[in-house]
């Protein structure tokens, strides 16, 4: 079992796949955590890693419950926190272009290692439209590097 | 078949690992939680709260020793102190209580989920009195009224001196009365609380959540003790009147000191010179209003529901609660409520002139019912209402799904949100936002541990169960969906 700070962290990855906004994801990880130390012991990546899911779900639903409104014109601007993002490593770019379930997906595969079957049982999708997620991101991402390095020169 | 090495992956892999979580989240993500630590240390607590009384009892009352321990208790203010049970030392569940001070963001772990309002109040809900404290992002700070003395309870709190170092240095005024690893319990006189130089005024404290705006677009920032956050939902009401003024997505910009808010008003209502309060979206698919709690109401109650637009929707029954079964009521803006955000499921997309409706459903809502029929279900707050047979359109996005019918609603009359079935005979399948760990079979719904209607568990995950129910129930089953104090419990031996 993971050491609190270990977890946290593999929480925190697992959340900015989740949203690609590292704001959100410390949200999302801090209710996550909550939940896991209200569980007692059960400290362990996949029930925080559901924790997490779930309260992204429950933020999803009230979106859709709640028409936007345009916002000023400075609020359109990437937010320093996906600057960082991208600092961090430049294909984030590229992730952040992908949708929620196929970051999702990559990440559990492979940072965390599971199968697709894990992923399904996880994200409650079937298998096969794990393996065709996982494929679909990772051929992005594929031109998306090629497209980059050709425009580094 | 997976490649055995796809040298993307390596790439990808980096860039997640890339990721760190900053030091400051973590280490207040790791700091002890009160509550786990007072369970711990209660019972010892106890233990020697009794054994000192039993000690005592046992003692002629006019012993030396008594008196000269009295007097020690006591303390200086003896003369105007109340007597308390010395079991009693923490405060109880309904006592009468004054918020000093909070910016706490509900957790499940804390006694008190949120407190919405500084200065004086009747009751409170105190759920735990050994639960209460500081939680993973905020703190909250309570003095019961108690006769001429207010009994003080303080949880430790790095961030601020928020020891027993009190004004002037006049510690003649202060009574500890107990303490552990998480809190001190003292008592202190009225006048001295008030102006006690680590509690902010109450008027500091209301300057930190209104300010005179002068437009309809308007930035302020507010302090991150407030609990805001990005993306939070913010919908400012005015401050005196208790008037809503509409919702808006705030930014998301986080500041040295809190976040910068930019609230753009939908209504056309002119803010200049108000002084602003905002409500702000909660766990739970609800969300508070910080505002006075000043309400009797019951609940219950039937009142008026304003959406997120301002706009007023039909009368629905106001939820008892979040986690923390706080007490709420619904008339205005201006007494806390916790409501269930309308729409939850779907949102209405358009009504033509032919009537055709056309409702869209969050995804993990439909994948469990891919096969047609499809039946979509309208739900008011009076009734619910089958809209016949659904046809599943084009997929909008990655997680929603449209569904239409050609059915027309009753006229003036709108739903809270749709539901889209599947016909089973006498009997419907549908997926309930209601999660269970109950075994897959019969089971029945439950509210506050009232039966509703028996349901057939045919699949249950962390984020829903798909059930099988009599259609005669269906009513009964989406009025309970997802509200508070819903359980399905599993009746198969």
């Amino acid at each position: 079992m993971d050491d609190p700070a270990t977890l946290l962290r593999r929480g925190y990855r697992y959340a900015v796949a989740l949203t690609g906004d590292p704001v959100d994801a410390e949200d999302l990880l801090q209710e996550g955590w909550a939940a896991v130390l209200s569980a007692g012991d059960r400290r362990d990546a996949p029930y925080l890693y559901r924790a997490i899911r779930s309260r992204w779900i429950d933020r999803y639903r009230r979106a859709r419950a709640r028409p936007e409104v345009v916002l000023e014109p400075h609020e359109q601007a990437v937010s320093p926190e996906v600057d960082r993002l991208i600092e961090a490593d430049a294909l984030w770019a590229g992730l952040l272009q992908l949708p929620e379930p196929q970051r999702e997906a990559l990440y559990l595969h492979l940072v965390e290692g599971w199968t697709a079957a894990e992923i399904a049982a996880q994200t409650g999708r079937p298998r096969n439209t794990v393996l065709s997620q996982l494929h679909r991101g990772r051929a992005h991402l594929r031109d998306w590097l090629a497209t980059h390095l050709e425009e580094a020169g | 078949m997976t490649p055995a090495h796809d040298p993307i992956d390596d790439h990808i892999r980096r860039a997640f690992l890339a990721v760190e979580l900053r030091d400051e989240v973590r280490d207040d993500l790791l700091r002890p939680e009160p509550r786990r630590r007072g369970r711990l240390l209660a019972p010892l607590l106890l233990a020697a709260v009794t054994l000192l009384t039993l000690t005592l009892a046992a003692l002629p009352s006019d012993s030396p020793t008594w008196n000269v321990l009295l007097a020690g208790l006591r303390g200086p203010v003896a003369a105007d102190a109340i007597p308390l049970d010395p079991l009693d030392r923490w405060i109880p569940a309904g006592s009468a209580v004054e918020v000093l001070e909070f910016g706490l963001l509900g957790t499940s772990s804390l006694g008190v989920q949120r407190l919405d309002q500084t200065g004086p109040v009747g009751e409170i809900a105190v759920l735990d009195p050994t639960g209460w404290g500081r939680g993973p992002t905020g703190y909250v700070r309570l003095a019961r009224v108690d006769g001429p003395l207010r009994i003080v309870a303080i949880p430790p709190d790095p961030d601020r001196d928020a020891g027993i170092t009190l004004i002037d240095g006049e510690r003649r005024y202060i009574e500890y009365l107990a303490t552990d690893a998480d809190r001190s319990l003292i008592r202190i006189e009225r006048d001295v609380l008030t102006s006690w130089s680590v509690l902010p005024t109450l008027e500091q404290l209301q300057q930190h959540w209104a300010g005179p705006f002068t437009s309809l677009r308007s930035t302020v920032e507010v302090p991150r003790r407030e609990g805001i956050r990005p993306r939070d939902v913010l919908c400012p009401y005015d401050a005196d009147s208790g008037m809503p003024l509409g919702c808006s997505r705030q930014s998301g910009q986080r500041a040295e000191n809190g976040i910068v808010v930019s609230a753009i008003v939908d209504g056309g209502l002119d803010l200049s010179g108000r002084a602003l309060r905002f409500a702000t979206e909660l766990p739970d698919d609800r969300f508070g209003l910080s505002v006075p709690s000043t309400s009797g109401a019951q609940p219950g109650d039937i009142v008026q529901l304003i959406d997120g637009d301002g706009l007023a929707l039909d009368e629905v029954e106001v939820v008892v609660a979040l986690k923390g079964r706080v007490r709420v009521s619904l008339t205005r803006f201006d007494v806390p409520r916790w409501v269930r955000v309308p729409g939850l499921h779907a949102e209405l997309v358009a009504a033509s002139a032919t009537h055709i409706v056309d409702a869209r459903l969050f995804e993990p809502d439909v994948p469990w019912l891919t096969q047609p029929p499809y039946e979509l279900v309208a739900v008011g707050t009076d009734r619910v209402l089958s809209l016949g047979t659904a046809t599943r359109e084009d997929d909008v996005d990655t997680w929603s799904r449209t569904f239409s019918v050609a059915r027309p609603l009753p006229p003036g009359w709108r739903p809270l949100h749709y539901r889209v079935v599947s016909p089973d005979g006498d009997a419907v399948r549908l997926n309930l936002i209601t999660r269970t760990e109950a075994p897959l079979g019969p089971a029945v719904l439950e509210r506050d541990g009232t039966s509703l209607a028996p349901v057939e568990i045919l699949k249950a995950t962390t984020f829903g169960t798909l059930v099988r129910v009599a259609r005669s129930d269906l009513d009964a089953v989406l009025r309970a969906d997802g509200g508070p104090g819903t359980e399905i419990v599993g009746t198969s031996d």
